[in-house]
């Protein structure tokens, strides 16, 4: 399809992440690097730095009103949360939020993606999974593929949109009817281009659909689950306003109690209302 | 859109509308839990006096128009669900589903 091959050359093209994500990559991945070097990097742009802090001391990381520096908060989240705080300002900053089209607004995707990104963290702790630095920016992340059909192919979303309200179908199905593609393999392609970790990947292309392989299953399976709590909890607006059925083979993976979402619901909204504030108003 | 009933009030299928704790403010049973016979008798072995329900789910002499507030509330969940729970924790998910289109809506 043209119009596919069109909005790929887009991705192909789109800016590599910002100055200080740079810099900072660089420094996280040199073992000789210390906790004040990393905080000097952070602390020189200002704005981020105030954020960082913000996102810090929310409720689901667990430090709460804790973290004043963000030596200490290097300290406490690590060197890796840090940076993919800061990952997910960035990218944040690099589409334009003004690309509104009919009901659906930048800044609504952006914030379905953060409550996903808080939930799928509050899931991977609950199951007591050790490496959690990907999980807040894996929910994140899910949708960048909507957000790209935003920004590259804006007249032509605008019949998905028409499509998803007269069929009553998810997005995903309409953009394949426009498109021949849906957010999930654009947004691919996109973690691609920026170099992005496998687990991180394979989120965005398989968080509609489950895991299909045992490869990062649990991450791929916490984010398809907390996609649809967002749904449930109305943080954001995905696009349609469906609430997709869990694939039934995740439950192997997501060992939760009955009384998890709703014993967490409180704190989860307070996490999502109080981050979404930091990353999107501020 | 909840009323506060007494333990011997309770019937099979009331909803909590607030979570119950006890003293220490430990979470014994969430809102949103449908209520049976066995959460009647834990309640009363926990020492609570009183629950918090959603008003449609229960009342007998109900005037009809909560029972029709929970109906609407169902189809509104339909229209975004095609699917019914297969397990406790999509159980939880529909229940959390309904309350929270109920807050939105009523």
């Amino acid at each position: 399809m043209e119009l596919l091959e069109k909005i790929i050359k887009e991705i192909k093209n789109l800016p590599t992440l910002p100055t200080i994500y740079a810099t900072l990559s660089e420094a996280v991945d040199n073992p000789a690097t210390s906790t004040d070097k990393l905080a000097k990097i952070i602390s020189s742009d200002q704005a981020s730095a105030f954020k960082i802090l913000k996102v810090a001391n929310s409720p689901f990381y667990g430090f709460r009103g804790k973290i004043d520096t963000i030596s200490q908060a290097v300290l406490y989240l690590g060197f890796t949360e840090v940076k993919n705080i800061v990952f997910a300002l960035s990218i944040i900053n690099v589409f334009s939020k003004d690309r509104i089209l009919q009901d659906l607004r930048p800044v609504d995707l952006w914030a379905h993606s953060i409550g996903v990104g808080i939930i799928t963290r509050y899931i991977g702790q609950e199951l007591g999974v050790k490496k959690l630095e990907n999980y807040f920016l894996s929910g994140i992340l899910h949708d960048i593929g909507k957000i790209a059909f935003l920004e590259f192919a804006h007249t032509e979303y605008s019949h998905v949109l028409d499509i998803v309200n007269s069929k009553k179908i998810s997005i995903g199905e309409a953009e394949t009817e426009i498109f021949g593609a849906d957010h999930a393999y654009l947004g691919q392609m996109i973690a691609t281009r920026w170099q992005l970790p496998k687990s991180i990947q394979d989120t965005i292309r398989y968080h509609n659909t489950g895991p299909v392989k045992d490869e990062n299953a649990q991450l791929v399976a916490s984010v398809h689950i907390a996609n649809i709590v967002a749904r449930i909890l109305e943080f954001g607006y995905p696009g349609d306003n469906l609430i997709p059925k869990p694939n039934p083979k995740i439950w192997e993976l997501i060992k939760i109690t009955k009384d998890f979402f709703p014993s967490n619901r409180t704190e989860i909204e307070d996490s999502f209302k109080n981050t979404v504030h930091t990353l999107l108003v501020e | 859109m909840s009323v506060l009933i007494t333990i011997n009030q309770i019937e099979d299928g009331m909803m909590l509308s607030s979570s119950v704790t006890n003293k220490f403010g430990q979470l014994l049973l969430p809102a949103g839990t449908t209520l049976s016979a066995n959460h009647k008798k834990l309640l009363k072995t926990w020492g609570i006096s009183s629950v918090q329900i959603t008003e449609q789910s229960g009342e007998e002499n109900s005037d009809g128009v909560n029972a029709s507030i929970l109906e609407k509330a169902k189809s509104l969940v339909a229209e975004r669900m095609s699917w019914s729970p297969s397990n406790e924790v999509e159980e939880s998910l529909y229940e959390m589903a309904l309350i929270k289109i109920m807050e939105k809506e009523f």
